[in-house]
């Protein structure tokens, strides 16, 4: 039934996307991006492609971070067009798209206040997908407190609710008699990448609930198996990082830090969570998760994360294989009718993009030999389905 | 003869040493018949020799565009060039001008943007100055006893100007920042402030009173810098708070005069560059004289170098070889130092594109044609008879005199000089098809006696009124069309209907015969004599003997006089009985005697059952006939040779791959598959023909149909508004009519003069592409695109 009334107030953004569809870069694009020699080159290809407009105030010789700022601003644009467009539902679906990025941008703030660096740096290079207005007041933070940042600047933010349940949790978290102090340390030695982690799996926890409860059948179906995917990823990956950490020294620090990290949602929760949250090796991962699709197979060819040290560019790591299998289900779902997840997936694989064009600007800067194995690590969107 | 085939065209080798590959390509722009042949289109730009030139124009290009934008912005008026050529002779240098014409190019923009950024700057300070003094005055308002209580319980001022938009956040973050423990006063500057791109913003003051303490003057300082702006002192003592705000004032009016002193400057400066040096402004200058250096370059690149020699494929026009090889001879004069380039004929086996010299006039037929398919080289061109067809089809549809005088006379205002600059512009490259139309649309209204649905009465009618009836006059015949009696009759309808039927039914199969003889001329012409008898002569017997005795059968029933009109024989159920019942003498015969006309329809049968298995067996039959003759003879000779052939063709379509749609001409004839797929192809056709045939010439019946909508809606829109009023005449009638005209004058515009002329438009168009191109056409040529400079256009006709 959505079908037939998909298109009265979203079937105009939903042709734009389509439209966008044909600006994604081709395999034989790729190939051609991978015979460039220098910079100039890769960015006189561009120019040749659907990001012609956005580079050609530059110089020739772009430093790979601006490329990526240009390359992000475009998508932004785009997203922005979009927005623009959209009305009701879609719009506060596409906001809670934008949320991801919000959370990264603070994120990123936070951790360069952290490392002193300068915050008209921090501003110039934040994701103008996650751009807000408060943004700029993050300066008012003093020193590591996190919780007077939440007070006074990020509460009236679209994110603000992520950090207060974050804060929350982190202080019901601490012993019973504590001090402002203990807070204030707690908040100090806590790592942006936690912080991080937690925040991206409250978004999610949370936007997998609006989809749940405000989308049509349709969107609904695509959307939340690919939310499922993307939890059960996320939580592998907080496994798999966890395995041989050094800094979470006895197991049951593991298992509770895990426990927080872990989203509640997705296919592996809660059936296989006692199973995963004890595992300690990457075989017992893999025992962990084999219940569920083609985890197992994923978790195959990853390497062994005790061995981390051994690790070089050539390595296919998780991280790789996930994107892999992830770009895979995007397209899919872009290819789908009459649902939202076509946003969700164009987002993640002009992400996906932009990343890979990242990828080789570095690998042509490094000048690294054609036969190098990094010039094989790019993931092409929309290269599954046509096999 | 130039527009009945293609131009012959020769295949040269173009060969032009490095140093003077400028120079050549400069003189063959200027020659409107060289087509280069790109090397390899597959090839991407940045690899071709003189991607950096282009790309060097693109920027010139983007620095001429920033300069118009600021011309546009300062509402100053370029002149746009009428002559491009012209232009381009006069200031014909080297390949050096490009040079200078970038040095002169970045020197005016950057020129431009240092001013620029002076003009920003000053607004910069400008609004600085303005806010604080907004300030200043805003404090006036501010102090009164309770501030004055205020500071003197110690609280403190601070002062400064934000964004309107960024209010709430402002005194939200306040609040929250000092727990509430601040007061915030905020007054919005009524006036607007011009921000460095432009826009115009709104800012307001604010002024926070707080307790002293170091920790929350840091605090605040904090937040305020990061709203990004601009905090101000007060001076105490209102003596110096007046002086400061006159200090300020003068500084205002200080900015101002310079503000307006640099916006002169630039508007100076952009007036310099709109003046007219040769026949048009300097700045479009600039850009004809760039885009055609990028126009060169881009076509250069099509070349390919080796050895600094460029090598390279060229398509010229027979008789054009002369010229520019004088032209290139004479590059250099006397300067024999110089080699110049060549170019040597050779022999290919590509397929060469279609050209046609095209003028105003034959222009949109020839569009028509090529919306359709651009014709196969040497191809009879439908563009030609199309010029004539096609306006008379659609006038048969809108025959009216009136409509068609209307059509007659706006076809003229456009061909006018004025009509070039009004809105209409755009109908002004169809001005002499609208003309033509209008014209034949006159004709067949003259013919139909049709003048916004009223008969006229030109020749004086044949019929006499008698007591109410209509007498014919003896031995009369009205001069020219329908005799106006006809429109008062009863039976004008029934008349009218059958009359456009048979019209549109012979006007019909003469079209489609005309396009089975063009289909007989094109296999003469390209010597395919199986072609010739095999498919042209029978096709061309099927449709006279089945379709064409039905025209003549109408002529004949229209040449003979019946005493009794219930006697005359329907020429439908003649053609009927003619299939059905072929050996029975027919009742009512057309001809002399029912045996006569019996004798010629077995005949024609005959001849129509004879036609149908020569088209459906005999081409596949030759083929394969030819096949068997040397079985073994051509398999072992063949094999090398058709090697070879093949990796000349994979040659010739690596180089020829800059026209996707060309067709190489040798076809690499696989004759085991060949004969099966000729067999279906053949009987395809075939059966197309024959059924179409029929179809065709029912779906002509579209010339009456519409025909008849016309002069019904004619009608309806003159009974419906003024007709009334004009027959009751007198006082009334003329002011009845006078009210009721502009509801005809807009329905007869409307729906008669648009919306009618389009839909025979169309029909017209589906006439010509389905009906009459299909008989012969094959439209799978590719179009000669002439390397010139006549290319380039001036900005004002891209528009």
């Amino acid at each position: 039934m959505d079908l037939c009334v998909f298109g009265v107030d979203d079937g105009y953004a939903e042709a734009i996307i389509r439209g966008l569809r044909a600006s994604f870069l081709t395999e034989a694009q790729y190939q051609q991006m991978k015979n460039c020699a220098s910079i100039p080159e890769l960015k006189s290809f561009l120019e040749e492609t659907d990001y012609q407009n956005c580079l050609q105030a530059d110089n020739p010789q772009i430093p790979t971070s601006i490329l990526r700022q240009r390359l992000k601003k475009k998508l932004a644009d785009e997203f922005e067009y979009i927005e623009a467009q959209s009305t009701g539902t879609l719009t506060k679906y596409l906001f809670h798209l934008r949320c991801r990025f919000m959370i990264d941008n603070v994120v990123n703030m936070i951790e360069g206040l952290k490392n002193k660096i300068d915050i008209e740096i921090l501003l110039s290079n934040i994701d103008p997908l996650g751009w807000f207005p408060e943004i700029k007041n993050i300066k008012v933070l003093e020193g590591d407190d996190y919780s007077s940042l939440y007070r006074d600047v990020l509460i009236d933010t679209p994110i603000g609710v992520y950090f207060m349940k974050f804060l929350e949790e982190s202080i019901e978290n601490l012993h019973e008699n504590r001090t402002l102090n203990d807070i204030q340390n707690l908040f100090r030695e806590m790592k942006p990448e936690y912080i991080r982690t937690s925040l991206k799996k409250m978004w999610l926890e949370d936007f997998y609930v609006f989809c749940e409860q405000e989308l049509m059948p349709t969107s609904q179906e695509v959307l939340l198996e690919l939310l499922k995917f993307e939890a059960d990823f996320k939580t592998i990956q907080v496994i798999y990082n966890s395995i041989g950490n050094r800094d979470l020294n006895t197991a049951a620090k593991i298992i509770t830090t895990r426990k927080q990290l872990c989203p509640t949602i997705g296919n592996l929760y809660p059936d296989c969570e006692k199973m995963y949250l004890q595992a300690m090796t990457l075989d017992t991962l893999r025992e962990a998760v084999k219940g569920c699709d083609n985890y197992r197979d994923l978790l195959k060819d990853a390497p062994d994360p005790l061995k981390r040290e051994e690790f070089n560019v050539q390595t296919k790591t998780l991280d790789d294989i996930m994107y892999d299998d992830e770009c895979r289900r995007y397209a899919l779902a872009f290819d789908g009718q009459g649902s939202y997840g076509v946003f969700y997936s164009y987002l993640k694989l002009k992400e996906q993009e932009i990343r890979n064009i990242i990828w080789l600007a570095e690998m042509i800067s490094r000048k690294l030999a054609k036969n190098h194995p990094g010039w094989k690590k790019i993931i092409i969107p929309f290269s599954h389905l046509g096999k | 003869m130039s527009l009945f085939r293609s131009e012959q065209m020769e295949y040269y080798n173009l060969v032009i040493p490095r140093e003077s590959a400028w120079d050549v390509m400069n003189t063959l722009g200027y020659f409107d018949s060289v087509h280069i042949i790109d090397y390899d289109a597959t090839l991407p730009q940045i690899n071709r020799p003189f991607s950096n030139y282009v790309k060097r124009c693109d920027d010139v290009m983007q620095k001429i565009e920033q300069i118009e934008a600021e011309m546009r912005n300062f509402k100053i008026e370029k002149r746009y060039c009428p002559d491009v050529i012209d232009l381009l002779k006069k200031r014909n240098g080297s390949h050096k001008q490009f040079e200078e014409l970038e040095q002169d190019i970045c020197k005016v923009a950057d020129d431009l943007e240092h001013q620029q950024q002076t003009l920003t700057s000053l607004q910069e300070k400008k609004n600085t100055i303005r806010e604080n003094l907004e300030v200043l005055r805003n404090a006036v308002a501010f102090q009164n006893e309770d501030s004055e209580e205020a500071s003197l319980l110690g609280f403190q001022k601070m002062v400064g100007v934000i964004l309107k938009e960024d209010e709430l956040r402002f005194k939200r973050i306040i609040f929250r920042i000092t727990k509430g423990n601040i007061h915030v006063e905020i007054m919005d500057i009524q006036e607007h402030f011009i921000q460095q791109d432009r826009r115009s913003v709104q800012k307001c003051v604010f002024m926070l009173f707080y307790p002293c303490g170091d920790l929350t003057q840091k605090k605040i300082l904090r937040v305020i810098d990061s709203f990004s702006c601009n905090k101000f002192d007060i001076p105490t003592s209102s003596e110096q708070h007046a002086q400061r705000i006159t200090m300020l004032e003068n500084q205002l009016i200080e900015a101002d005069q310079l503000l307006h002193l640099t916006i002169t400057q630039i508007n100076k400066r952009l007036q310099d560059l709109v003046e007219v040096k040769y026949n048009c402004s300097w700045i479009e200058e600039m850009r004809i004289l760039i885009t055609k250096e990028k126009y060169l370059y881009m076509n250069l690149n099509m070349l390919n170098m080796t050895n600094s020699v460029f090598h390279g494929q060229i398509w010229l026009p027979q008789g054009q070889d002369q010229k520019i090889q004088q032209a290139l001879r004479n590059l250099h004069g006397n300067d024999k130092q110089l080699p110049s380039g060549q170019i040597q004929e050779q022999q290919t086996q590509l397929t060469p594109p279609t050209y046609y010299k095209l003028n105003s006039f034959t222009y949109p037929f020839q569009e028509i044609v090529n919306t359709y398919g651009i014709p196969r080289y040497k191809e009879i061109n439908p563009g030609l008879s199309t010029i004539i067809t096609f306006p008379f089809l659609v006038g048969v549809m809108f025959g009216d005199v009136g409509h068609g005088l209307l059509l007659f006379v706006c076809g003229l205002y456009l061909t006018t000089e004025d009509a070039r600059k009004s809105i209409f512009s755009g109908l002004v490259p169809m001005r002499y098809m609208i003309l033509l139309i209008g014209f034949f649309a006159c004709y067949n209204g003259l013919i139909y006696n049709d003048f916004l649905s009223i008969g006229l009465n030109l020749f004086g009618s044949c019929y006499n009124l008698v007591d109410g009836e209509y007498e014919i006059q003896e031995d009369c015949v009205y001069k020219f069309g329908i005799d106006p009696a006809w429109g008062s009759s009863a039976n004008q309808l029934t008349f009218m209907n059958s009359f456009k039927m048979k019209l549109a039914v012979i006007i019909g199969v003469t079209h489609m015969t005309f396009g089975i003889i063009l289909k007989g001329f094109n296999t003469i012409h390209f010597n395919n004599y199986i072609d010739f008898f095999c498919e042209f002569i029978p096709q061309f017997l099927l449709l006279i003997c089945s379709f064409g005795y039905m025209d003549f059968l109408l002529f004949l029933k229209w040449c003979t006089k019946f005493e009794d009109t219930k006697d005359a024989p329907s020429v439908i159920t003649t053609m009927i009985d003619m299939v059905l019942r072929p050996f029975d003498v027919p009742e009512k015969p057309l001809f002399e005697s029912g045996e006569q006309q019996r004798s010629i329809q077995l005949l024609l049968l005959t001849i129509i059952a004879f036609c149908i298995p020569v088209m459906l067996i005999t081409k596949p039959l030759i083929f394969s006939l030819n096949k068997k003759n040397h079985p073994y003879q051509q398999i072992p000779s063949q094999i090398p040779d058709d090697d070879a052939n093949q990796e000349q063709l994979q040659n010739d379509m690596q180089k020829d791959q800059s026209q996707p749609h060309s067709k190489v001409s040798i076809q690499q004839h696989n004759e085991h598959d060949d004969i099966g797929e000729l067999i279906v192809h053949q009987s395809i056709e075939t059966i197309e023909f024959v059924l179409g045939s029929v179809s065709n010439t029912a779906s002509y019946l579209r010339l009456w149909a519409l025909s008849l909508a016309h002069s019904q809606l004619a009608e309806v829109f003159f009974s419906m508004t003024i007709a009334s009023h004009i027959g009751e005449g007198g006082f009334f009638g003329t002011i009845g009519s006078i009210i009721q005209f502009p509801g005809f004058a807009l329905a007869t515009f409307g729906v008669l003069m648009c919306m009618d002329l389009m839909e025979c438009f169309l029909h017209a168009l589906r006439l010509q592409w389905v009906e009459f191109q299909s008989k012969f056409y094959k439209a799978d040529g590719y179009m000669f695109k002439a390397y010139s400079f006549t290319n380039i256009k001036s900005n004002e006709q891209d528009d």
